[in-house]
């Protein structure tokens, strides 16, 4: 194919694309709430299928994903019995000997 | 039954602060955590007999500190709302005209497969999890750190499930942005 026949090709495909594109336009903004919901529950497919559309073409959103797949996963370290979280926090003597004192007078 | 398991000043000597701090995630109140954190060890007196070595001392009286938790968390709804209100509206992200991020993402530089390990970053969350607006805590703390799902939180906390949706999305997007003032830069 000449160079002639290849510039032709390429005004055919944006020709057929950018219908394509103008009907779907997906936009960050339209997205990234739904990459969030999507970490919750299962999304309609049309929901779907558009995130995944507009996902993989946007590296930005792909970061975003990861960015808040990322928090999730500290989030439920955070949650943990031994979380390291708080460990700068105690109860103080005081309320300890109270808590005591109230345990206590239950028994 | 073991005899120690009775003995509450030894309850509060070894479990105290850890039971205090689980709450203090949950519970963003040093009062409120405290008064949770005594009324779970009373009801684990209480409930003595019921407690049969089955389980360590310690995921039992964890097992009932989640119960006083959820407790809390009911009998606020009945004076706070949990539902979006329009004076709610507080998105941190922009975006440009045509729908385009305003700023590009800050490369956290972290394998996100590694990322839980980061003790940093755990405690960074913590602190910008204390920075959100106490609604969005609230519904933040039940979905993800509580694991409730999301009809049972719509239902019992009468949140309308779009709403629940917004609230979430804005709550990630604050602590997103609240680590990469507080954490991102500084590592």
């Amino acid at each position: 194919m000449g160079q002639q026949g290849l510039i032709m090709l390429k005004v055919f495909l944006s020709k057929l694309m950018n219908p394509l594109m103008q009907l779907m336009h997906i936009t960050c903004k339209d997205t990234s709430p739904v990459i969030s919901e999507m970490l919750d529950q299962p999304v309609s497919s049309a929901k779907y299928w558009r995130a995944r559309i507009h996902l993989a073409m946007c590296g930005v959103c792909r970061y975003y994903k990861t960015q808040l797949e990322i928090l999730t996963r500290v989030t439920h370290e955070l949650a943990d019995e031994d979380s390291p979280a708080k460990m700068d926090v105690s109860l103080s003597p005081e309320s300890k000997a109270q808590l005591k004192k109230v345990l206590k007078s239950q028994q | 039954m073991n005899k120690e398991s009775l003995d509450s000043d030894l309850w509060v000597d070894r479990y105290g602060d850890l039971l205090y701090r689980y709450t203090l995630v949950r519970v963003n109140d040093p009062d409120a955590a405290q008064e949770i954190v005594q009324v779970t060890l009373l009801a684990a007196l209480e409930a003595n007999k019921s407690f049969e070595g089955r389980s360590s001392e310690k995921s039992w009286l964890f097992g009932i500190l989640k119960h006083k938790i959820l407790d809390h968390y009911r009998r606020l709804k009945k004076y706070k709302t949990f539902d979006l209100l329009p004076e709610d509206d507080t998105d941190p992200f922009d975006y440009q005209p045509d729908g385009h991020w305003k700023s590009l993402p800050i490369d956290w530089k972290l394998d996100p497969e590694k990322a839980a390990e980061n003790t940093q970053l755990v405690r960074a969350l913590a602190g910008c999890m204390d920075k959100l607006p106490e609604k969005f805590r609230r519904i933040f703390v039940l979905k993800e750190i509580e694991g409730l799902s999301s009809d049972k939180i719509c239902n019992e906390f009468n949140v309308k499930p779009t709403n629940l949706w917004v609230i979430l999305h804005r709550a990630r997007n604050q602590l997103k942005k609240c680590l990469e003032i507080h954490w991102v830069n500084k590592v």
